[in-house]
């Protein structure tokens, strides 16, 4: 059955693999051609072109309502650096097909052919196909053989005469995780029939007689398969072809539309890029810090450091959800599963309306969906946690993904500690987990529906006590967190699509300590911070001249404060005072509504702008905040291969909750905001090369900085502790050179210049901000050569971050210290990071699974990077301390 | 995968070096500085500001003595008191307003008996109430939990004090009277110290016996033996505290009302040789409810040769800037 209805997928093949069978014309160029340069190579053929990135063409959508497929034979005149130059169709068929072939093979991009070894400008002849998908209404059977019927009416993936029996039949599988592969070549080189795997894999030749053959299957992104396969007389033989991707494990083919943007600045990151970076742990925020735009967060921390703004500037979305930015114990790695995140995107300024309450960056991460032709997952070992991952189709429109990791370091640290010695005991247990899930349903012309689940737990105990002393502690902390979204997507008018997401989450910190016979806690703390949002999003094509993103987003953040700690805040100097802990409840709200809109308007064909406008209402602890964000961007891509862009635009921030608590904090606090401006221009010589430059400009006002201010209250007074008299500004310039990601080869080399000075307050000195470098340069590439082996390198230069001098000490004779005598605030800086990282991984592949062993070496040269300056008791000596040195970890890692 | 490493290494990595223990004494250095009394109390409104006159009235002379050391280098000490109302570093700058009240050479502390004084007395005057109301007026809460006035030491070897001063501070407190029924601060008063000996780390201490306290220069004048224990021993010094070491004290809140304290004394321990377990002891409960310890093990070192005397300072103060000192000798035998 034929379905034709809006969810029916266009599925599409192209000929060109035949290329690389060998079974296909190639035709050298002749002279005589006028679409090919004249100082076409003359020589003889020694490697044909080989297709790098291809991309879907666009349907007809006549042809699709009225259930028209087609075969367009074209003809591709490839130069010699394997760009597509122009596109003849040799036999037109019309109905829209033939435009649409052109139009997609002119995004081909290919390694050229060369010529007595030397690259040239080529023309080869192919077809691209327009095929239906076939969704059979029951489940799939084996088909049985047509009886009658014409190969012209044959589905793509049977080969032979239809009219004659199957006599083999078989499934094209990816090697090591058994992945069904559809479009897929296959062949039966003896009789030069073909047939193109459906989505399941499947093929089916006709009539064979008996005899020996070899069969061939063959695709641009896997090595060529050749089988011999013996056909007996009166039976049908039914074969399984494992296909082993080029380079062992192959960067997953990223066929990316165009899709329609209404931002100038966004740097994506797939996730394969962001699991192979060297030195980040497979964590996708380590990897962020590698693109232009962030500052080195000292020591390896997962800070966000955005065109020098605090890392609370910067919000982190998943699926349009705001998240906190979380670690696990020892700065280690983020709690987000790899394998759980679909693709991230780093806005470094002039983000679109649609992402509010920040004023210096975004990163917005999709969860991955579970969508999958079977079960597969991986389990990834190591000695200190076990993490997995599976993602499985439930029934036809159901899958379901879960992700998990579990520390062990409670069962082993007890053996490596040292022995606490006679009468003392101590006991530290540290656990931390995670855990991810996702489920999808699709509801045909009804939409999509998913349900994704992130959690996380860090706890340590710590029991000690020491019987000469009279001594013991009792020490539980716990910080947990998790969040809970649902995302449900229709389309809606012409091209738009809605989506309707609510979310619930959960963030606890706990603490409490004791000793260890006491009745309860003698100290403790839990902040508990509830959140509550909702997004309604509006977002498509209205027509050609006209985007739409338009929506409504709501969160509520109650934050619980309940506490057993020493109060000090009504004391004029409490320093040294004995203070009886007291149990204190407090509680903070904000809820936030917030409109937007961001609207695309195509001037030209070739110029978009983008108003924007974000309104936010913020009711906090009863009073009001208003805010009205006003933003435009504006593309003009000049030529096929140069674009020029800027914006402008207002940022509006509340402050953190804990800064508008009612005793400890300010609730008068207002808002933060922030101004972005920046123009660049972005050159794309083809498809897999990028530059994209950019220079830039913020300011922000009413930033909340810390006070010792007091405030006269009643009969007494009041401490300030927050106030909004804080500034800060930004320039810079940004430079990315961007190979993107292809069969063998991704990287980037990055280069930024910031400058960010801040002022506390109106009558304090400008400075520098506390990440305030001048040059970052990042350059990182992942490469494989073939043979199962991915090699990586990731290098880091940048400015040491200012630093303040001490010139001189004095002896506090009250407290027995002494005290720095400071020079000019940050007037200095720490001496020039560089750290070179390597990464070698290998794969196995087998034939239902893979095995991967990799070595990450970080700072492969053992560079000193100072990171901060510690000093003797009287600030007469200094000594370095000095960030990772030479470390390699290894790694196992089992895929299916 | 062995990623978390990493981390682990991270953390090495920050505690990498290496500097002088602060609690062992081998230069020139300021040990302590007390002023008697550390605190006035000043029966004043504060919000209808009192007259010089009245104010002079009420301030009393403060006598103010610094604990300085130099072992090692018998060249003499020059040294300066000055008060003013204090810098961002809690230094005396010239520009500002201050009065020098006490300058001095005495010879080399460690080996002069009888003990060289660095003693000096302000004396209230109007300038020092000058110096007074500049810090009640940069005070945003009007002096009301009390007002510091930065006395400053200079000092150094005779011949480097005009070039390389070294520098030390105290503050004395002037507060008022609020509530009416707080009283000023004294200074610790902790005449008693018992020494425990050990043969060596993890053994048990001995019987607790008094601590002589005195100099060793002055028990060496005396014919007098130190306290004296063999290379290698711990000695653990225990601080005997009169019941009434630890004074209760009421101060104002910022809210109009008052909150009722009990002193928490802490103790410095300083040597000229070998080391301390502790060298800070005493202070408030920790976050899980134990009593601060009071004593301090000093670790004598394994490797002499000779008997060698080796000066001991122990340092009590509260939490209102009220402060003592007091010093022994223990003779270490090989």
């Amino acid at each position: 059955m034929i379905c034709r209805s809006p969810n029916v997928v266009a599925a599409w093949s192209t000929g060109l693999a035949l290329l690389l069978g060998g079974t296909a014309a190639v035709v050298a160029q002749p002279a005589a051609n006028p679409s090919v340069p004249a100082a076409a190579p003359a020589g003889k053929l020694t490697k044909p072109p080989a297709l790098l990135q291809s991309i879907a063409p666009e349907y007809p959508a006549a042809a699709l309502a009225a259930g028209k497929s087609a075969s367009v034979k074209v003809r591709l005149h490839i130069d010699a650096v394997g760009t597509v130059t122009s596109v003849d169709v040799l036999e037109p068929v019309g109905d829209g097909f033939d435009a649409a072939a052109v139009a997609a093979a002119m995004q081909y991009v290919f390694d050229p052919a060369e010529f007595d070894g030397k690259p040239g400008p080529i023309v080869v002849e192919t077809a691209i196909n327009f095929v239906i998908e076939v969704a059979p209404a029951a489940p799939a059977p084996t088909p049985p053989p047509p009886t009658n019927g014409t190969a012209t009416d044959a589905p793509l993936n049977h080969g032979g005469e239809m009219s004659t029996p199957i006599a083999l039949s078989g499934t094209v599988v990816e090697r090591g995780n058994r992945r069904k592969l559809g479009g897929i070549i296959v062949s039966i080189a003896e009789l030069g029939i073909d047939a193109i795997t459906d989505e399941s894999g499947t093929f089916y030749f006709h009539g064979l007689q008996p005899g020996h053959y070899q069969v061939i299957a063959v695709d641009p992104n896997y090595d060529r398969l050749e089988r011999p396969v013996v056909i007996e007389k009166g039976e049908a033989v039914e074969v399984r072809m494992w296909l082993r991707p080029l380079g062992g494990n192959p960067y997953e083919s990223v066929v990316e539309g165009s899709r329609d943007s209404l931002e100038v600045t966004k740097r994506s990151l797939s996730r394969e890029q962001l699991t192979s970076v060297p030195g980040t742990f497979g964590d996708p925020i380590r990897v962020v810090q590698s693109l232009p735009g962030l500052a080195r967060a000292p020591f390896g921390l997962g800070l966000l450091l955005v065109r020098g703004s605090n890392p609370d500037d910067t919000g982190v979305f998943i699926d349009g959800h705001e998240v906190p930015l979380l670690f696990h114990f020892l700065g280690g790695p983020s709690i987000l599963n790899p394998d759980m995140v679909g693709g991230l995107d780093l806005y470094p300024g002039g983000f679109p309306a649609r992402f509010g309450r920040h004023h210096g960056g975004v990163v917005s991460i999709d969860s991955r969906p579970s969508t999958s032709d079977g079960i597969h997952g991986d389990v990834n070992i190591n000695l200190l946690d076990t993490s997995a991952y599976v993602r499985a189709p439930i029934t036809k429109n159901l899958s379901l993904a879960v992700a998990g990791r579990r520390s062990y370091i409670d069962a082993f640290l007890g053996y490596v500690l040292p022995d606490p010695g006679p009468g003392q005991t101590q006991i530290v247990v540290p656990i931390y987990y995670d855990y991810q899930a996702r489920l999808d349903w699709n509801l045909q012309r009804n939409g999509r529906l998913s349900l994704f689940a992130i959690g996380s737990g860090d706890s340590l105990r710590v029991l000690s006590s020491s019987e000469e002393e009279m001594q013991s502690q009792d020490l539980s902390s716990a910080v947990k967190f998790f969040r809970v979204i649902g995302t449900y997507a229709r389309p809606a008018w012409r091209d738009l699509t809605l989506s309707l997401s609510p979310a619930f989450g959960r963030d606890t910190v706990a603490f409490a300590g004791g000793q260890t016979d006491g009745a309860g806690p003698f100290t403790s703390l839990s902040a508990i911070q509830t959140t509550l949002s909702y997004r309604m999003r509006l977002t498509g094509k209205v027509n050609k001249w006209l985007s739409l993103d338009t929506g409504l987003d709501t969160q509520s953040r109650v934050n619980e404060y309940r506490a057993k700690i020493p109060l000090t805040d009504d004391l004029a100097n409490a320093s040294g005072v004995d203070v009886p802990p007291e149990l204190v409840l407090q509680t903070a709200n904000i809820v936030g509504l917030g409109a937007y809109a961001d609207v695309g308007i195509n001037v030209t064909p070739r110029w978009r702008v983008v108003p924007s406008l974000r309104a936010d209402g913020y009711a906090i602890g009863g009073q009001t905040r208003y805010a009205i964000d006003p933003r435009i961007v504006t593309r003009y891509a000049a030529t096929d291969l140069w674009t020029f862009k800027g914006y402008l635009g207002k940022f509006t921030q509340p402050p953190q909750p804990e800064a508008l608590d009612t005793r400890f904090g300010n609730p008068l606090l207002g808002l933060e905001t922030g101004y972005h401006v920046g123009a660049g221009f972005e050159w794309r010589p083809n498809r897999l090369w990028l530059l994209d430059t950019e220079a830039y400009y913020i300011w922000r006002n009413d930033l909340v900085v810390f006070s010792r201010d007091f405030d006269s209250a009643g009969s007494g007074f009041s401490r300030e502790f927050w106030t909004n008299r804080g500034k800060n500004h930004a320039y810079g310039l940004e430079g990315l050179i961007r190979r993107e990601i292809s069969e063998r080869v991704f990287g980037w080399l990055s280069y930024t210049f910031l400058v960010a000075r801040q002022q506390r307050a109106p009558d304090e000195k400008e400075t520098p901000t506390t990440f305030d470098q001048m040059h970052t340069l990042n350059a990182v590439v992942s490469f494989k050569p073939g043979g199962g082996w991915e090699l990586g390198a990731k290098f880091r230069l940048s400015s040491g971050r200012p630093g303040t001098p001490i010139i001189d000490s004095t002896f506090d004779a009250d407290s027995g210290t002494y005290t720095q005598v400071r020079g000019e605030i940050r007037s200095v800086r720490l001496p020039l990071f560089s750290q070179l990282d390597l990464r070698a991984e290998k794969t196995w592949l087998f034939e239902q699974w893979s095995l991967s062993t990799f070595l990450d070496i970080q700072n492969v040269y053992n560079a000193t990077n100072v990171e901060a300056v510690r000093y003797d008791y009287r600030f007469r000596n200094s000594a370095p301390v000095s960030s990772l040195p030479f470390l390699p970890t290894i790694g196992v890692r089992g895929r299916w | 995968m062995v990623k978390y490493l990493a981390s682990g290494a991270l953390l090495l990595g920050l505690g990498c070096g290496s500097f002088a223990d602060p609690a062992v004494v081998v230069d020139l250095r300021a040990l302590a500085i007390t002023a008697e009394p550390p605190e006035q109390l000043l029966d004043i409104d504060i919000s209808k500001p009192p007259t010089a006159e009245e104010l002079l009235a009420q301030l009393k002379p403060i006598d103010v003595c610094a604990l300085l050391q130099n072992p090692g280098d018998p060249r003499p000490l020059r040294w300066q008191l000055s008060v003013c109302g204090g810098d961002i570093n809690d230094r005396c700058p010239e520009a500002e307003a201050l009065i020098v009240f006490g300058t001095g050479v005495v010879g080399n502390p460690g080996n002069v008996s009888p003990e060289p004084k660095v003693c000096a007395t302000l004396q209230p005057s109007l300038n020092l109430l000058f110096i007074v109301q500049q810090a009640i007026n940069n005070d945003q809460i009007s002096g009301l939990g009390g007002i510091n006035v930065n006395v400053e030491l200079k000092f150094a070897v005779d011949e480097d004090f005009a070039t390389a001063p070294l520098y030390a501070t105290k503050k004395i407190v002037l507060s008022p009277r609020i509530p009416a029924e707080r009283q000023a601060n004294r200074n610790p008063v902790v005449s008693t110290y018992t020494a425990q000996i050990a043969p060596a780390a993890k053994q048990p201490f001995g019987d607790a016996a008094p601590l002589p306290l005195g100099r060793c220069i002055d028990l060496a004048m005396a014919n007098q033996t130190p306290f004296t224990v063999a290379a290698g021993n711990r000695v653990r010094i225990t601080p005997v505290e009169p019941p009434d070491a630890r004074e209760p004290y009421v101060v104002p809140t910022l809210s109009g009302g008052s909150r009722m304290f009990t002193e928490s004394l802490t103790y410095q321990w300083l040597a000229t040789f070998g080391g301390f377990t502790a060298p800070n002891t005493g202070g408030p409960r920790d976050a899980f409810g134990n009593p601060a310890l009071l004593y301090t093990d000093w670790k004598v070192p394994s490797d002499i040769a000779e008997p060698r005397d080796v000066s001991l300072w122990i340092l009590p103060r509260d939490e209102r800037k009220g402060s003592a000192w007091a010093e022994t000798c223990i003779r270490v035998v090989p």
